[in-house]
């Protein structure tokens, strides 16, 4: 027994007019995603295929592209970047990363000064 | 004759009790949320009641997006774990456990998400698989301790068997758990659990300082 929908073109039609039309409702995001999530969950679920280096690269694309477009970097991305570079030993673009962030959203402030001020000993130690 | 008045008879019992149910729903109160007016949001890593122990950083992945486009500053959600295994809380369950007081003081946050997972992953069916994920969120203010809303976050989605009939669907439910080993429809799943409740027009979360004004009503 076919379902009835396929024996009616004319239904299968509408729907996805409608279904365009409630997708068309949904409101403009506020910013561009590009890779983030997607980083996080390869991070966790595959260990070793997002390394710092590549996270970076995805990144820097994509804060590069929400500039194209117009739009604000998602909260988070800039402090996630940061942390990206300080693994990598590179501490002027980690601050750089981490005061963009903050500029961004000053809400981040107290946890990014935090960080910025740890990165900072163990630059002093040698250790980063 | 009577047969089928019975039959009406259950029918409009049930549709009472359905509308009866959708009346009795009460309205979200609004109240701690409203006064606490939290900017920004840390979600610690999940605890899980589940056998998958990628649940917890899976879901971190599907969280971001809707808190921060409801207009949050939601901080980034592993470097924050990365944080706390770094201050010697390795397991989701240990980090569940911090003080209010050191979020406050370390973090900065104005409120904190508390998730637990309660289901996650594929239920095997004869004909097609289902991939279902329920997880309840808490949001507690981070100075007072008070919850300022709560939900339940569940989305269902089966790998339906398409057209072609019982054998065509025996095929179909065959070649879709094949492929859901490998693609992992779980984000997905959890994306749109965390969407329908933060977004729910009901008892959804209420937009934050960010959503731009035109949006706000």
């Amino acid at each position: 027994m076919t379902p009835s929908i396929v024996r009616h073109p004319k239904a299968v039609f509408l729907t996805i007019v409608l279904a365009t039309l409630l997708a068309g409702c949904e409101a403009t995001p506020l910013y561009h995603w590009g890779e983030y999530e997607s980083l996080i969950y390869n991070a966790y679920t595959q260990p070793g295929s997002a390394d710092a280096n590549t996270q970076i690269e995805k990144l820097v694309a994509d804060i590069q592209k929400a500039d194209s477009l117009g739009k604000k970097v998602a909260p988070g991305i800039f402090a996630h970047l940061a942390y990206m570079y300080a693994i990598e030993g590179e501490v002027a673009k980690s601050n750089d990363a981490f005061v963009s962030e903050k500029s961004l959203y000053p809400e981040s402030a107290k946890f990014i000064d935090g960080m910025m001020a740890r990165a900072a000993a163990l630059y002093q130690a040698g250790d980063l | 004759m009577s047969f089928c008045y019975n039959h009406l008879k259950v029918l409009l019992i049930v549709s009472v009790v359905f509308i009866s149910a959708c009346a009795t729903q009460e309205p979200y109160d609004y109240t701690a949320l409203q006064e606490s007016k939290p900017r920004s949001i840390v979600i610690i890593p999940p605890s899980n009641n589940t056998v998958e122990v990628n649940a917890p950083y899976i879901f971190l992945s599907t969280i971001s997006r809707p808190l921060a486009e409801k207009g949050y500053y939601v901080f980034p959600v592993s470097v924050i774990d990365q944080f706390l295994k770094e201050n010697g809380l390795q397991t989701p369950a240990e980090m569940n456990t911090i003080p209010l007081d050191k979020i406050g003081q370390h973090i900065g946050a104005d409120a904190v998400l508390y998730v637990s997972i309660d289901s996650w992953g594929q239920k095997y069916q004869i004909l097609a698989s289902t991939t279902i994920v329920t997880s309840k969120l808490k949001l507690v203010d981070v100075k007072t301790g008070m919850t300022l809303w709560e939900a339940t976050a569940h989305a269902e989605k089966s790998s339906d068997s398409g057209g072609g009939g019982l054998a065509g669907a025996l095929v179909a439910a065959v070649v879709t758990q094949v492929m859901g080993s490998m693609m992992d429809q779980t984000p997905q799943v959890s994306r749109m659990a965390n969407n329908l409740a933060i977004n729910d027009g009901k008892r959804g979360l209420l937009n934050g300082p960010y959503t731009p004004l035109e949006l706000k009503k």
